[in-house]
C-alpha cells in the first residue's frame, strides 16, 4: 500500500504544532488536556456499543459446505449482501447461520466480481433483523468504523468478533481500513459509527492495517443486475470473466502499443462481426481505444447482448464493423 | 496513476480473498477451474482428514516457524488507530497504571511484561515467553532492576508467578466486571507509554482448541513392541524422560505391540491426561509418567485460513487452550504479553496472555487471574 501522499500533505505548520504538543506533553507529564481526550474516548465507546446493539443481529455466516464466508441482512425478508468471491463455487444451496445460531437455507443471486460484490436470498420466509444501506460519499480518511464477521466460519459459543478501526484510504472501489479481518470474514459488514452499512469485507494485504472492503455504493450500482441473478466481472481484474460477462472474443497482445487482434475465437461476437487476425481496433462505440487493456476494460464495462460498433484498421484501411456482444459462458 | 496503483494491488488481491476454503486458493487466471476442483466429495475429505489424524507429531507441530511481520518495520499512517496522535489519547490511563507494570528482559532484549499482583513483590507474566531465557531481569516503572524468582506456574493459564525483593509495590487495580463487546481497551508499558489500543471483540469464554492428545514421539515397529525413533522437543514424551531407542512395551495396562496400537491408545485420551509408559532401556524396565499434550486438528481448509490469518501478526508460541479469555483486537506483539489490559477507567480487566493472529489477542479475565494467584500461593506453602 502506498502511504506516500499522506506524508507529503503534512505541511510545515502541522509539523510545528506536533512538536509543540510533544513538548507540552513532556513538560506536564500527564499530556495536554487529558480530560478532553478521555471524554472523546468515552464518547466513542458509548457510540460503538450503541451501534453494535443495533447492527450485530443482522450479521450472518454464509457457507456452501466447502468454505465459509460472512454476510449481512439488508431487508426484512432476508436479502443478504456478501462478497462476490464467497459465491464462486457456484453451489445452488447455501446455509446461513443467523445471529441466534439458527440455520436457514439460502440461494445465491448475482455477483459483480469486478468489485467483489455478491447477493444471496434467504429462502425460508420470515422477518429478519436487517441494517440500513449507507453510502461512502461522506466517508473520509481517518473516520472510525466497525468490521464484523465470522472469521474461520461460524463458531458455537463465539459471537461474531468485533473489530474497530479507521478508514486508512479511500481507494478506487474499496475502502482500506485497519479493522483487521481474515479468512471467513469475507462478505461481513463494515459500518460507520452510526451503524450505516458502508462496505463489505473483501481482502487483505500483508499488513495488519491493510484490510479491503468493497464500497457499499458499488452494491447499490449493481443492485438490479445482481438481484436478477446476473454474474459478471473478473476477480481483482484478473482471470477469466464470470459466466454472464460481456465477451467480444479476441486475443490481444497486452504489450503491444495498440489493440491488435492476435486471434478470433470461433463462434464469438468478434467472428460474427467480421473481425480478422491483424485488425487494429481503434474505437469501440464512441470510445477511442489506445491500448489492449483499454479495450478489455471497455468490454468488461458493458453487458452481454448489447449492440456495439467498432472502428478498425485493416491493411492500412479504416473500416467499421457492427455486432452484439456475446456472453462468456456461451463460448466454447 | 490509477492504473498503476491497481496493478500493484492485483497480485495480493487475488491470493488473499477472505472466504475460507475454496476461494483462499483463488489465484490469477485459474479462478473458475480451481473453484470447481476444490469441491471435494465428502469421502475424499474424510480421507484427507484421516491421513492427517494418523500422524503422531510433536505437541506444538502446527505452529509454523515465526515470520517477521511487515508491521515491525512500518510506521502507521496518520489515519491509522496505531498512529501516535491516536495512541497518545490513552496516555493518562497508562501513566496511572504504570507502577503495576514491569518489563522483563534477558540480555537486554524484551522477553515479556509482567503485572504486579501483590504489594509484597509478586507479579505475573506469560510463562511460555520465559522459556529458553536465562537471567531474566525485571525493571520497574521507577527504573529499578531486580532478579525475579519463579514461585509457581499455572500451565492451564500459561501464567508464571514471579517474586522480586521489594515489599512496597503497587498492585494492579482490578476491574470488578469483565468488559462487554465494544468496550475500549489499552495496553501500555512500564514507562506509561500506550503500546496499542483495541476493542473487546468477544465476551469472555472458554478457548479450548486442541482436540487430540499427543505424546510426541515418532515410533518405529520393532521385533517386540515399538521403538522410539525420535522425541519431539518440548513434547509430553520429552518431559516424561522418554529417549530415542526406548522400547515401549505397555501403556497403563495395555500391551503395545504395533505403531497402530500406540496411536490408538493415545487417541483414546484427552490432552492433559496422565499415562504410565512402560519401557525397556538398556535391558532394564522402567515406568515413566507422561502428561499428554494436545494439538489442534485442522482440516485442509481450516489450515489455509490459519495461514492467511498470520499476515501482519506474529502469533504467540502458545495462543490457544485457555480456560477463560477475553478476545480483543489490539495488535500486540508476543513479547508485549504479560501486560495488564486496561479499560477507560484505568482498571485492569485482564492480563494479556496471547496474540492469536492478525485479528485477535487474548487476555485472562481479572477474577480468573486473582484466583490463579491465590492457588499458586497456596501451592507454595
Amino acid at each position: 500500500m502506498n502511504y506516500e501522499r499522506f506524508g507529503n500533505t503534512v505541511n510545515r505548520a502541522t509539523v510545528g504544532l506536533l512538536l509543540l504538543v510533544g513538548l507540552a506533553t513532556t513538560a506536564s507529564g500527564r499530556g495536554i488536556a487529558p480530560a478532553d481526550d478521555l471524554a472523546d474516548l468515552r464518547a466513542r465507546e458509548a457510540k460503538v456499543k450503541e451501534t453494535l446493539a443495533k447492527v450485530t443481529p443482522a450479521v450472518v455466516s454464509v457457507t456452501d459446505r466447502v468454505g465459509a464466508g460472512s454476510g449481512v441482512i439488508v431487508s426484512e425478508d432476508g436479502l443478504v449482501l456478501t462478497a462476490g468471491h464467497v459465491l464462486l463455487t457456484d453451489q445452488e444451496v447455501l446455509t446461513i447461520t443467523l445471529w441466534d445460531g439458527r440455520t436457514v437455507e439460502a440461494k445465491p443471486l448475482g455477483r459483480n466480481l469486478n468489485v467483489d460484490a455478491g447477493m444471496v436470498q434467504i429462502v425460508e420466509e420470515g422477518k429478519y433483523p436487517f441494517v440500513p444501506i449507507g453510502e461512502t460519499k461522506t466517508i473520509e480518511e481517518g473516520d472510525w468504523c466497525i468490521a464484523i464477521g465470522h472469521p474461520g466460519g461460524y463458531q458455537l459459543g463465539r459471537t461474531p468478533p468485533v473489530r474497530l478501526g479507521r478508514v486508512v484510504e479511500k481507494a478506487d472501489w474499496m475502502l482500506v481500513t485497519d479493522c483487521a479481518i481474515t479468512g471467513g470474514d469475507s462478505g461481513g459488514p463494515l459500518f460507520d459509527l452510526d451503524g450505516e452499512l458502508i462496505g463489505i469485507n473483501s481482502s487483505i494485504g500483508p499488513s495488519v492495517a491493510e484490510n479491503r472492503h468493497s464500497r457499499i455504493d458499488e452494491f447499490t450500482e449493481s443492485w438490479d443486475r445482481m438481484a436478477s441473478g446476473e454474474a459478471w466481472g473478473r476477480l481483482g481484474g484478473v482471470g477469466p470473466p464470470d459466466r454472464d460477462s460481456a465477451y467480444l472474443g479476441v486475443h490481444l497482445d497486452l504489450d503491444a502499443e495498440q489493440a491488435v487482434v492476435l486471434n478470433v475465437i470461433r463462434g464469438s461476437a468478434a467472428e460474427d462481426a467480421g473481425l480478422e487476425v491483424g485488425d487494429v481496433i481503434l474505437q469501440l462505440d464512441d470510445v477511442e481505444i489506445d491500448s489492449s487493456q483499454q479495450l478489455i476494460d471497455q468490454v468488461a464495462a458493458r453487458r452481454a447482448g448489447v449492440p456495439f460498433s467498432l472502428r478498425i484498421l485493416r491493411n492500412g484501411r479504416g473500416m467499421r464493423l457492427r455486432g452484439r456482444l456475446g456472453r462468456y459462458d456461451d463460448i466454447e | 496513476m490509477v492504473s498503476k496503483r491497481l496493478t500493484l494491488a492485483l497480485p495480493t488481491f487475488a491470493v488473499m480473498c477472505l472466504v475460507f476454503g475454496s476461494a483462499v486458493e483463488v489465484c490469477s487466471s485459474q479462478v473458475r477451474e480451481r473453484g470447481a476442483e476444490q469441491i471435494l466429495p465428502p469421502d475424499i475429505f474424510e480421507e484427507l482428514f484421516e491421513d492427517f489424524n494418523a500422524e503422531l507429531g510433536p505437541a506444538l507441530s502446527e505452529v509454523p516457524p515465526p515470520v517477521r511481520s511487515v508491521d515491525r518495520d512500518r510506521r502507521p499512517s496518520r489515519f491509522e488507530k496505531m498512529h501516535r496522535t491516536e495512541l497518545r489519547k490513552f496516555a493518562p490511563i497508562v501513566i496511572e497504571a504504570k507502577p503495576s507494570i514491569v518489563r522483563l528482559e534477558s540480555d537486554g532484549e524484551l522477553v515479556a511484561f509482567g503485572t504486579v499482583v501483590r504489594k509484597d513483590g509478586y507479579l505475573l507474566t506469560k510463562a511460555s515467553e520465559l522459556e529458553g531465557h536465562a537471567d531474566v531481569m525485571c525493571q520497574l516503572s521507577n527504573g529499578e532492576n531486580y532478579q525475579p524468582d519463579i514461585v509457581g506456574v499455572s500451565s492451564d493459564h500459561d501464567l508464571a508467578l514471579l517474586r522480586i525483593s521489594p515489599r512496597d509495590l503497587t498492585p494492579a487495580k482490578w476491574a470488578a466486571t469483565s468488559p462487554t463487546i465494544g468496550s475500549l481497551v489499552v495496553t501500555g508499558d512500564e514507562t506509561g507509554r500506550p503500546l496499542a489500543s483495541g476493542v473487546t471483540s468477544v465476551e469472555r469464554r472458554v478457548l479450548i482448541d486442541t482436540n487430540q492428545a499427543v505424546l510426541g514421539v515418532v515410533p518405529q515397529p520393532a521385533r517386540a513392541g515399538i521403538v522410539v525413533e525420535s522425541v519431539a522437543e518440548g513434547s509430553a514424551a520429552e518431559l516424561a524422560g522418554l529417549e530415542v531407542g526406548d522400547r515401549i512395551v505397555k501403556i497403563d495396562d495395555t500391551k503395545i505391540e504395533s505403531v497402530n496400537e500406540l496411536t490408538n491408545h493415545i487417541r483414546l485420551h484427552e490432552p492433559g491426561d496422565a499415562i504410565n509408559i512402560h519401557i525397556e532401556r538398556s535391558g532394564r524396565t522402567r515406568v515413566l509418567e507422561a502428561k499428554l499434550g494436545g494439538r489442534t486438528l485442522l482440516n485442509p481448509f481450516q489450515q489455509s485460513v490459519a495461514e492467511t490469518s498470520r499476515f501482519g501478526s506474529e502469533p504467540s508460541r502458545r495462543s490457544s487452550d485457555f480456560p477463560q479469555v477475553i478476545q480483543h483486537d489490539t495488535p500486540l506483539w508476543p513479547e508485549q504479553c504479560g501486560t495488564p489490559l486496561l479499560n477507560l477507567d484505568g482498571e485492569v480487566v485482564g492480563i494479556n496472555i496471547a496474540r492469536g493472529n492478525r485479528i485477535e489477542s487474548y487476555a485472562i479475565p481479572a477474577d480468573v487471574v486473582q484466583t490463579v494467584v491465590s492457588e499458586l500461593l497456596e501451592d507454595k506453602e
